[in-house]
């Protein structure tokens, strides 16, 4: 019965008019999921109204044509700005961005549109084949297991994603921290909030990943006056393209294996897209062999996160169809489309319904198939743009960044807040801290606390610590730490004994790493982890439970880091004049400077004419280019800004402080829109 | 007893009454754009009814002006009516749609700057409710008396769940209380992973989730809607099956007596004080009374409008129970007016 639900299932989705819709939903989702801070809510959401008069395969096809591939081109900003387009693609950035800089995003497209594709249809295909246990084993994924897995996740990515384990897991903890502000969990009790709203439920995820990883990354380009390649350009994209497809083929088996995690990871609702990658990352890296190159650009390393996460949006479906449990802002957009069509989540998906529910597996492999040869023909454009000077991308990315933080809360709040954790996701990139570990870990910590709260209350104590689940994650837990330890040492031995594994210890940022600007972050996250313990003893138990687990580690952590960094650095007055002598510091010291002037004048003037001014001035000042790209670039930053902000999204403008002044002096006719 | 129909005609008369002055009902609003501000994220499930609403508004409102809709999340809704109560312009020109969390106010929570009293009232709606258990520890009513379950909740001072517990603390039913689920899709996952027994559903959760046919769990019973009067009103259509009895009955049947105490008068007084009006649209203070109506009107013709109710009905679910204008502009006058006997057997409940 299965096998024929499968079959009819791929007719279904190959049906006129509905395989059109599916390639309308995927254009636009390409271009919602290239562009940081956009994604594919925005698009499900614009879209969903239209859909309440067509046909429910046609309304399906749209929408899963949006949700499938913003995991495919997501991986444009990872390789060329080492930007993760949306949480499952930050693993994507370890080794894809380093890719681009020495020349080879065609090939690390190449290599992850494959995968992308593959891992679509694979996982269609291992979903079949799961469907019958599916039900089972989602049931068996309750607070206790899903607290375990989102302890791995954290795991993998703090002891993966670095070149030190303590720093990575010490990253994690302020992640954990953080997503501690705002009302906990199970009371009226707000934590850190400082008295401003703003912070009163919780610090939103947008600003924070932009700031950590966008406007670092932004600093680098503007400031160190380059291309996004830090090489000459050599050979043609389209070869390099073939190569990086060829490399796929070549890692087969891995693609094969990230995908069936992706399918199975999927199906653990509100875990699934966070963690996948990280999961994929580190089981290709206990499975592979020669992996030191791991981290340096190694195609293995975009390889497995891109197979991951877009099998991952199949085994999300199960949940949301077979229980009505969204597991994501996207799956709950879709169950709403669900019940707009007449559907009911529930068994009946998974017997009586299952070739529509087979018609949605299939639109989603169809459309990563369909998307990735549409981006494999783009690639070679995009792939151009990485020599092409970083001044004509900067300011075109800044729109976007700073938009997709608006986006977040629509108050200004979204703005300081990119500007905090740009600041000090650029001082942690300078001094080798590894990033990703305080995203994750914000990203699960919401998650992590309740279940650990709820799986207190419901087994009234730690009774559910020795399900067999647990014990096994757990168990892969320790084992993933072994590895990461022990790999390290390794690694460390090579690199000391080798001369030529210089670029290695580059391109991990180590040889780079100025010994203030760590000394800085570890300063600051040891004030946050003892400002943060002060406020404890006046809130009930379970309020300071979580905070204190992820203080009491985190401050142990990071001020063994800081010690051991404090015992080994010469006299702070050196360190202080090789930091500040250094050209791209001071430059992006004043790049920061430019946007917070911006910032500035939007509560002054308004947004639209602020951000219209920062993209003139920088294109003039910095770039040193004239009136006839500056004046065509602003124009079309005005044009997204009012077409696509305002008009479309309609989203909710600050009100500058000069407003009244400002309408009293805008002529009769014309839309004060325009304007403000 | 004055019913939801004598309420609308008499909103009605008020708005054709004040209309004549300032305002011409036809034209005011023609050519403008109106701007809901909601307090849940793109695409959430308020973001759903909120949208869908503005549409039929559009349609409702003499003039056909633009309704666009602005997210506001964050802080659970407060930074939305914060942003109407003190930025909004006070030509009719900007509401807030969502909960208005009148306990919230009551307990002066942390970040509440608005007084609801000083808003503008467009209109309200309720939540029909209903306490669902699983079939195997609660298989029917009578089972309740000796049965003992844990309900998971989304907390223990949300005001759904004060009303559920006390609802359940009336019936004298032996439950341990686990809190912190936050909505109904993650408590109804908890059911049937059989982690919690019960939880309090709103109608939609019911719907969507469990459903008549569900094998594993009920609504043992429902919460029943009152008028301004306190008076009970008749079950909404299609909503639960027919024998599911309403709270009042399920006590008579089970205790052969109807129900009474301080739970229940607490009780009582929640549910028309509070749960009546959970959803509302509210302007910043200052709007011309003669504007109000105008919107208040194009309200109350959407609640009726059959086109809208079907497109609700499959779309998000059972549309919820409307109020008239003058109930929901009562409710929000007086729902600081809680008595001492009430709030303290509330605060017994909210620490459970």
């Amino acid at each position: 019965m299965t096998l024929d639900a499968f079959v009819q299932g791929l007719v279904l989705a190959l049906q006129w008019p509905s395989f059109g819709f599916l390639l309308v939903g995927i254009v636009i989702g390409i271009v919602l999921g290239a562009v940081p801070g956009l994604g594919g809510v925005i698009g499900l959401v614009l879209i969903l109204p239209f859909t309440y008069g067509m046909d429910t395969l046609s309304a399906f096809a749209i929408l899963l044509g949006i949700f499938a591939v913003t995991s495919t081109s997501d991986t444009i900003a990872s390789v060329m700005l080492g930007i993760p387009g949306t949480a499952s693609s930050q693993a994507t950035v370890l080794d894809g961005h380093p890719m681009a800089q020495r020349g080879e995003a065609a090939r690390a497209f190449g290599a992850a549109f494959t995968v992308s594709a593959f891992g679509g249809v694979f996982g269609a295909v291992i979903l079949a084949i799961s469907l019958p246990v599916a039900l089972p084993i989602i049931l068996r994924f309750n607070n206790p297991e899903l607290f375990a897995v989102a302890i791995l996740g954290l795991a993998m990515v703090g002891s993966l994603s670095g070149t030190s384990v303590s720093k990575g897991l010490a990253a994690a903890c302020f992640g954990l921290l953080l997503s501690t502000i705002g009302y906990a969990q199970d009371a009226a009790i707000p934590r850190y909030w400082m008295g401003n709203t703003y912070l009163l439920d919780k610090l939103p995820l947008i600003p924070v990943v932009l700031g950590l990883f966008a406007l670092p990354e932004l600093i680098d380009l503007a400031a160190k006056d380059r291309p996004i390649a830090h090489v000459t350009r050599t050979g043609a994209n389209w070869n390099k393209l073939i190569q990086g497809i060829g490399d796929a083929f070549r890692n087969w088996w891995l693609a094969v294996r990230c995908s069936a995690i992706g399918v199975y990871i999927g199906m653990i609702p509100g875990v699934g897209g966070a963690v996948v990658d990280w999961i994929a990352y580190g089981h290709a890296l206990q499975s592979t062999k020669n992996t030191e190159t791991y981290g340096t650009g190694d195609v293995r390393g975009v390889i497995a996160p891109e197979a991951a996460n877009n099998a991952v949006r199949g085994g999300s479906l199960i949940p949301t169809v077979a229980f009505g449990v969204p597991g994501s802002a996207m799956n709950a957009l879709l169950l709403g489309a669900l019940l707009i069509q007449g559907l009911q989540p529930g068994k009946p998906m998974l017997t009586t319904d299952l070739p529509i529910t087979f018609a949605m597996i299939w639109n989603i492999a169809l459309a990563n198939i369909i998307a990735a040869a549409l981006l494999m023909v783009l690639a070679n454009q995009i792939a151009r743009l990485s020599f092409v000077s970083g001044h004509l991308i900067v300011p075109c990315v800044i729109l976007f960044v700073f938009m997709g933080a608006w986006l977040s809360l629509a108050e200004i709040g979204d703005w300081i807040s990119l500007m905090v954790f740009g600041a000090l996701g650029y001082l942690m990139k300078l001094g080798g801290w590894p990033r990703p570990p305080v995203v994750l870990a914000f990203i699960l910590g919401s998650l992590m606390e309740n279940s650990f709260l709820l799986s207190w209350k419901i087994h009234e104590g730690l009774g559910w610590i020795d399900r067999p689940i647990v014990v096994v994650i757990l168990a892969l837990v320790a084992a993933t730490l072994i590895f990461s330890i022990r790999r390290n040492r390794r690694r460390s031995v090579q690199v000391t004994d080798d001369e030529g594994s210089a670029n290695v210890r580059r391109s991990l940022g180590e040889e780079d790493a100025i010994p203030l600007a760590s000394l800085s972050v570890g300063a600051a996250l040891l004030a946050a982890f003892v400002a943060a313990s002060v406020p404890l003893p006046q809130w009930p138990t379970l309020v300071f439970a979580f905070p204190l687990l992820a203080i009491v580690p985190g401050a142990l952590l990071t001020a063994t880091v800081f010690g051991s960094e404090v015992l080994a650095a010469p006299r702070f007055g050196v360190l202080w004049r090789a930091f500040s002598a250094r050209d791209d510091i001071r430059r992006g010291a004043a790049f920061l400077g430019y946007c917070v002037a911006m910032i500035g004048l939007a509560v002054l003037l308004g947004q639209k004419v602020a951000l219209v001014t920062l993209v003139t001035v920088y294109l003039i000042r910095w770039g040193g280019y004239g009136w006839q790209v500056a004046v065509p670039y602003a124009l079309a930053t005005a044009a997204i800004l009012i077409g696509f902000y305002d008009r479309v999204v309609h989203i909710f403008w600050l009100k500058p402080l000069l407003a009244d002044e400002i309408r009293a002096v805008i002529p009769d006719g014309i839309p004060v829109w325009l304007i403000l | 007893m004055l019913t939801r129909r004598m309420f609308g005609l008499l909103a009605a008369g008020a708005a054709t009454i004040a209309l004549p002055g300032l305002v011409h009902a036809d034209d005011y609003f023609a050519g403008k754009t109106i701007t809901w501000v909601l307090p849940w994220p793109a695409g959430s499930g308020g973001d759903l009814h909120g949208r869908l609403t503005a549409r039929y508004m559009e349609k409702h409102i003499p003039g056909n002006p633009t309704i666009i809709i602005n997210n506001k999340p964050g802080s659970s809704g407060i930074i939305a009516i914060n942003t109407v109560y003190e930025q909004g312009p006070k030509d009719g020109t900007q509401y807030f749609y969502g909960n208005w969390s009148p306990s919230a106010v009551i307990d002066e929570a942390p970040g509440v700057r608005y007084v609801p009293e000083e808003m503008g009232v467009v209109g309200t709606a309720g939540a029909d409710l209903a306490f669902m258990v699983r079939n195997d520890q609660v298989p029917d009513l009578t089972a309740l008396k000796d049965a003992s379950f844990v309900v998971g909740g989304r907390g223990a001072t949300n005001a759904i769940e004060v009303l559920g517990n006390l609802a359940l603390k009336t019936m004298g039913a032996d439950f341990r209380y686990v809190g912190g689920f936050g909505g109904f899709s993650k408590i109804q996952a908890a059911i049937k992973a059989n982690e919690v027994h019960a939880g309090h559903a709103g109608l939609p959760g019911y719907v969507k989730f469990f459903g008549p046919d569900s094998d594993v769990a009920h609504p043992l019973y429902y919460h029943q809607q009152f008028d301004i009067d306190g008076n009970p009103l008749p079950k909404p259509e299609k909503a639960y099956p027919p024998e599911v009895p309403t709270l009042f009955e399920a006590h008579k049947s089970l205790h052969g007596e109807e129900p009474s105490g301080r739970y229940w008068e607490a009780y009582k007084w929640w549910h028309t004080s509070l749960m009546s009006a959970t959803t509302a649209i509210l302007s910043p203070p200052g709007v011309d009374e003669a504007v109000l109506a105008i919107m208040q009107q194009a309200f109350q013709d959407v609640a009726k409008d059959p086109e809208y109710l079907a497109e609700y009905e499959s779309s998000i679910g059972v549309p919820p129970p409307f109020n008239p204008t003058e109930q929901s502009i009562q409710i929000l006058q007086t729902f600081r007016d809680m008595p001492a006997e009430v709030e303290e057997v509330v605060k017994e409940i909210s620490s459970l």
